[in-house]
């Protein structure tokens, strides 16, 4: 039985020390054009499509989310009373945006949470899916 | 380089064959699908977690395809999740592999505290496998695989966060998580139990959250320090500058209303009695009031604090127009039982009396009102910095307790304090730098340097035709060369301190001619207790107190500062003396006190001589000196821009304007400056007005005035009073007099402040203070004479007041029978007013206000000298943190029944200057929530550069709007998901 290569992790962790403060959430061309191909078949025809529990929510106060999955990037647009989010994975740019200023990778986590919030949320039918037919 | 594994096969999996089908399904869809069906969910779900994964991947590779090849730890074989993927699938195939793949689980120690497995490993004990089909040994497989994983994803997602906590340059510094960090990377973690992990995280979250802190605290400090050096240096020589407009505007309209002696008049046709009663003489000042708002408007709503009140919100461009007439009007009417006649009688007999007055008034009136409005935006600005950082600092609490409720359990709490302590930590740093720059300035607004110079040049040359016809290759040597020559022209014209400068540092080409002790009878005077004094026929008439031990040094002490190249500081002019002195061999009991004066003589010299820089490099200078272009020494003559014949065109034809644009940026970063620049501009103003003896000063303009409305009052009024003269302009020779006792009101305020005291020195100080007495007593005559008191007159003179002071404290100490008893009482007194607990320094509740309050009411109780010391004592204490209130209450005593001012009326001068108006937040555009969201988020970012001026306005808002606490920490603290 293998176990975790706990010395694989640091060497990993120690190579990585000097990059990691500047680390931008950037994709590697290979990795971008993979990411970009599979959006581009889950979008398929639609421009768009859209999760959110913005018609759900029982008040508005509790707050929203709206994520946009298109052919350009992704769209994340978290409202919590006086407080907005709007994350955005530009395609063209190659890079995270949170309210429109880029993101190193200390605000990814924040970024994962969210989207692996929103997958749960989706599996247990708390969101409506939007396909939208037209660019927003 | 070894390219990352993609996650392939989640993704193709993703959007596989279900895609498709649903794809077609969904094309007959119309744009919403909330009955969305279970396989579509569970297909948009799954691609969501994929890319939720796929960008999980970026916390394991390296930053770019150019890095150095290192291995994957998308790669590292982690078998206990690695079950999962389809060759273990197709191992477990058979009931051998699983049973075999199971006791190895059931056997690695860092599984062995997890109680699920404790209990499957218990039921595997007991089972008997070859009684179980192939199905069920899978089953089995599967269930003990998820808590597996599940173990193995919480302790790999602790690992991201603690690696992510790490390398952020917040933390990076501090020294624990340094060595939390050595620990982490020394750790096994394969081989911990996620208790331990957890464990371990725990104490990670704990420095976090103590690091958090304590950078909250450090800009909190610094804040506070720079809010007290600005508020005392700056902002209380300004309000001591308006106290004197506000208590003449204010004793102007009284007296303006005390010549209707009509109280009698309206008890009758309002009750029918003449008796006058509490409510009848509140209703007739209310009456004089609202007539004095009807004809005075933002004159009368300003002195009485209300100019605020009235401002409808809603309107973008706020005017202190006051309420309309007939506002006024009607509420004159409800006091007048809304009878049209008697309306008619006292807009004849009261309202006629203001008519034509505030033309008369104009100038005086202006000015109360911008100094009023100037003053109540230094406050509310320096109140919203001040409770901000408080508010900041309240969140820190909240940082622990959500650390407390959240237990800790998993990667989402040290994720959630990490952020939140991050987020913190940036807004508070942010916070820090922007008070020192909205104080002092913002670098890049004020400063103009070779990188502001030369955008400017390449901006009008891009426009500029003789430019283009420059060869390509010699473009940028044209641009240099002439932003080097404007960088040289503005430095050697000293519009700009120079590159080579910056605060504090020596000019050395002025250090070889620099003379240590002066020769000028004025510097001498100054600091007379370095130099001896002498009369007119240049005969020592005295010597002063440290002159002999000055003389001594004075020759090593300037080969030391001759020989400084750096930076030079106070702590480093102190050093010299102090090896001056021990070189010298010299031992005298005042040496503290010597070291003390001579470095601020020293400060002073090398400042004065231009030695000394006290601007940093880029600084502006001179903003309105006019600087040509072009220069006659051979270094511009002779360099390319005057021999290349095309770079000479471009030149010529680009000055007109570069002249322009020049001298717009030098004005503009003039102007730039910070708070403390604007309110020492306006106390310059206020104060050369003050002391000014020209005609055109303000006191004699207000005297003029006074004399113009008694006229006026005297003409149009049943019974004037006599007008008083104006005001002689001799009182400038009372300076000269009293210039050599300086110090001492230093020396008073250091015994009230609870410094050791020299009784034995009390007889030579009483002395003193004789002589500033006698001086003082010299100009009593002009009072006699003079519509203004004593007290009034002195004001115009430097020093006189403190001075005036510090004799009362002396002399009051000196005829005490018991000394220390006396100095214990005056410096409970003074505890009470000198609070420097900056949330109450501009509220109306502040002790301050209520303690001079109570002396006065106490005074008849007290001897008249302890009275007067006491008074005295508080002008000393408040002077630094504001207008010498202690006189301007003594004042009310002695005016008390000349009627012109009563106690609430100086009440409302010193809460109008001391403390912020209440109302000041109706100028503002936006709401506390918005104007608070828009400042708040503006600190978050990961720094000001840049947005300077999108901060500066939010902060304007901000502090308009009226910080509430509670929506400060509501917006920093909101943070989770």
């Amino acid at each position: 039985m293998k176990t975790l290569n706990i010395l694989q992790l640091k060497s990993v962790s120690q190579a990585s020390a000097k990059e990691r403060s500047t680390l931008k959430v950037t994709f590697s061309e290979k990795k971008l054009a993979f990411l970009k191909e599979k959006v581009r078949l889950f979008v398929d025809k639609h421009a768009s499509i859209t999760i959110t529990n913005k018609n759900k929510a029982i008040k508005p106060e509790d707050g929203y989310f709206i994520f946009t999955i298109n052919p350009n990037g992704l769209d994340l647009i978290e409202s919590c009373s006086i407080k907005k989010y709007h994350f955005e994975f530009k395609f063209s740019e190659n890079k995270l945006f949170l309210n429109s200023r880029e993101a190193d990778i200390s605000f990814l986590d924040s970024f994962i949470r969210k989207t692996t919030t929103i997958a749960k949320n989706v599996e247990n039918d708390t969101v409506s899916i939007i396909k939208n037919e037209v660019p927003l | 380089m070894k390219t990352p594994e993609l996650p392939k096969l989640s993704l193709s999996q993703a959007f596989s064959t279900k895609r498709s089908a649903t794809a077609q399904k969904s094309n007959a869809m119309s744009n919403t699908t909330n009955q969305t069906s279970k396989t579509e969910r569970s297909r948009v779900s799954k691609f969501i977690k994929n890319i939720s994964d796929f960008f999980k991947t970026l916390f394991k590779q390296p930053s770019s395809t150019n890095a150095p090849s290192m291995p994957n730890m998308t790669n590292i074989p982690i078998s206990i999740v690695s079950v999962s993927t389809p060759a273990v699938d197709k191992a477990l195939e058979s009931k051998q592999a699983i049973i075999s793949t199971l006791q190895t689980v059931f056997e690695t120690p860092s599984l062995a505290s997890n109680t699920e497995i404790k209990s499957f490993k218990s039921e595997f004990e007991a089972q008997d496998f070859s009684e179980l089909t192939l199905k069920e040994s899978q089953l089995f497989m599967d269930k003990v695989q998820q808590v597996v994983a599940k173990d193995s994803e919480d302790k790999q997602a602790i690992i991201s966060t603690l690696q992510t906590v790490f390398e952020t340059p917040a933390f990076a510094s501090n020294t624990e998580i340094k060595s939390l960090k050595s620990a982490f990377e020394a750790k096994d973690f394969s081989e911990l139990t996620l208790k331990e992990t957890q464990l371990f995280m725990s104490t990670v979250k704990q420095v976090v959250v103590k690091q958090a802190k304590l950078t909250v605290e450090t800009s909190k400090q610094s804040i506070q320090s720079l809010i007290i050096h600005f508020v005392k240096s700056t902002h209380s020589k300004f309000q001591e500058s308006i106290a004197p407009i506000q208590k003449t505007v204010m004793k102007r309209i009284r007296t303006i209303q005390a010549t209707r002696d009509l109280e009698s008049k309206f008890f009758k046709d309002t009750t029918g009695s003449q008796v006058s009663t509490e409510k009848g003489k509140e209703n007739y000042q209310k009456l004089l009031n609202l007539y004095t708002e009807k004809h005075l408007k933002t004159t009368f709503t300003t002195i009485m604090g209300t100019q605020y009140s009235h401002l409808n919100a809603d309107t973008k461009d706020v005017q202190l127009g006051g309420r309309q007439s007939s506002q006024i009007d009607a509420d004159i009417e409800d006091l007048l039982l809304n009878n049209p006649k008697l309306k008619a009688q006292y807009d004849k007999q009261i309202g006629g009396l203001f008519t034509g007055l505030s033309s008369i008034l104009k100038k005086e009136t202006e000015t109360l009102i911008k100094t009023t409005l100037a003053n109540d935006q230094t406050m509310a600005n320096i109140k919203a910095l001040q409770v901000s950082i408080i508010a900041i600092q309240e969140t820190t609490e909240g940082l622990d307790q959500a650390n407390s409720q959240c237990g800790g359990s998993d990667d989402t709490a040290l994720n959630q304090t990490f952020h939140s302590a991050k987020e913190l930590m940036t807004i508070s740093t942010n916070f820090s730098h922007f008070c020192q720059n909205f104080i002092e300035g913002f670098h890049s607004k004020t400063h103009i340097d070779k990188t502001s110079i030369k955008s400017i040049v390449q901006a009008i040359a891009d426009s500029d035709q003789k430019f283009q016809a420059i060869p390509a290759s010699k473009k940028d040597a044209y641009i240099t060369a002439l932003t080097e020559h404007l960088n040289h022209r503005l430095e050697h014209k000293k519009v700009i301190q120079k590159t080579s400068q910056s605060m504090g540092s020596i000019d050395t080409s002025k250090l070889a001619t620099f003379k240590l002790k002066s020769a000028k009878p004025s510097t001498q005077k100054t600091w007379h207790k370095l130099f001896s004094q002498k009369n007119k026929f240049l005969i020592t008439k005295s010597k002063g107190e440290h002159m002999e031990l000055f003389n001594k040094i004075s020759a090593k002490l300037e080969a030391k500062i001759k020989i400084h190249t750096d930076l030079i500081g106070k702590k480093d002019i102190k050093k010299m003396i102090q090896e001056s002195l021990s070189e010298m061999s010299v031992n005298s009991s005042h040496q503290e006190a010597f070291t003390q004066y001579v470095t601020d003589y020293v400060i002073d010299r090398l400042e004065h001589k231009n030695t000394l820089s006290t601007h940093d490099a880029g600084a502006i200078l001179t903003p309105n000196k006019t600087v040509k272009i072009a220069s006659k020494k051979p270094e511009f003559t002779q360099s390319p821009l005057q021999t290349e014949p095309t770079f000479k065109e471009a030149l010529h034809s680009m000055t007109p304007q570069l002249n322009m644009q020049m001298k717009a940026s030098i004005q503009t970063a003039y102007n730039s400056r910070g708070l403390k620049s604007k309110v020492e501009k306006m106390t310059q103003q206020l104060q050369s007005n003050k002391i000014s003896k020209q005609a055109s000063s303000l006191r004699t303009t207000f005297n003029l005035n006074n004399q113009r409305i008694l006229n006026y009052i005297r003409t149009k009024s049943y019974s004037s009073k006599d007008a008083k003269k104006e005001e002689k302009p001799e009182l400038s020779a009372l300076a000269e007099k009293l210039s050599p006792f300086a110090t001492l009101s230093d020396s008073i305020t250091a015994l009230l402040n609870g410094d050791s005291f020299d009784y034995s020195k009390l007889a030579s100080l009483s002395k003193d203070a004789d002589a500033i007495l006698d001086a003082l007593d010299s100009v009593k005559h002009l009072a006699q004479d003079n519509a203004e008191r004593l007290n009034h007159l002195i004001e115009t003179v430097p020093l006189a007041g403190t001075l005036l002071s510090a004799a009362n404290i002396i002399k009051h100490i000196a005829n005490a029978a018991n000394k220390e008893d006396e100095v214990k009482t005056l410096r409970e007194m003074v505890a009470h007013v000198q609070s420097e607990d900056l949330t109450t320094l501009f509220d109306k509740q502040s002790p301050r206000v209520e303690t001079f309050a109570k002396l006065l009411t106490s005074k008849d109780d007290r001897d008249k000298s302890l009275a007067q010391a006491v008074y005295s004592s508080i002008n000393l204490a408040s002077a630094p943190l504001g207008i010498c209130v202690g006189s301007l209450l003594n004042e009310v005593v002695d005016t008390f029944s000349e009627g012109h001012l009563n106690i609430e009326d100086y009440h409302q001068i010193a809460e109008n200057i001391v403390t912020l108006n209440t109302q000041y937040s109706q100028l503002a555009t936006k709401t506390q929530k918005e104007a608070t969201h828009t400042f708040i988020d503006c600190l978050r970012q990961e720094s000001l550069v840049g947005d300077e001026d999108a901060v500066n306005d939010a902060f304007v808002d901000y502090a308009t709007a009226g910080v509430d606490p509670q929506k400060v920490a509501a917006e920093i603290s909101h943070m989770s998901f």
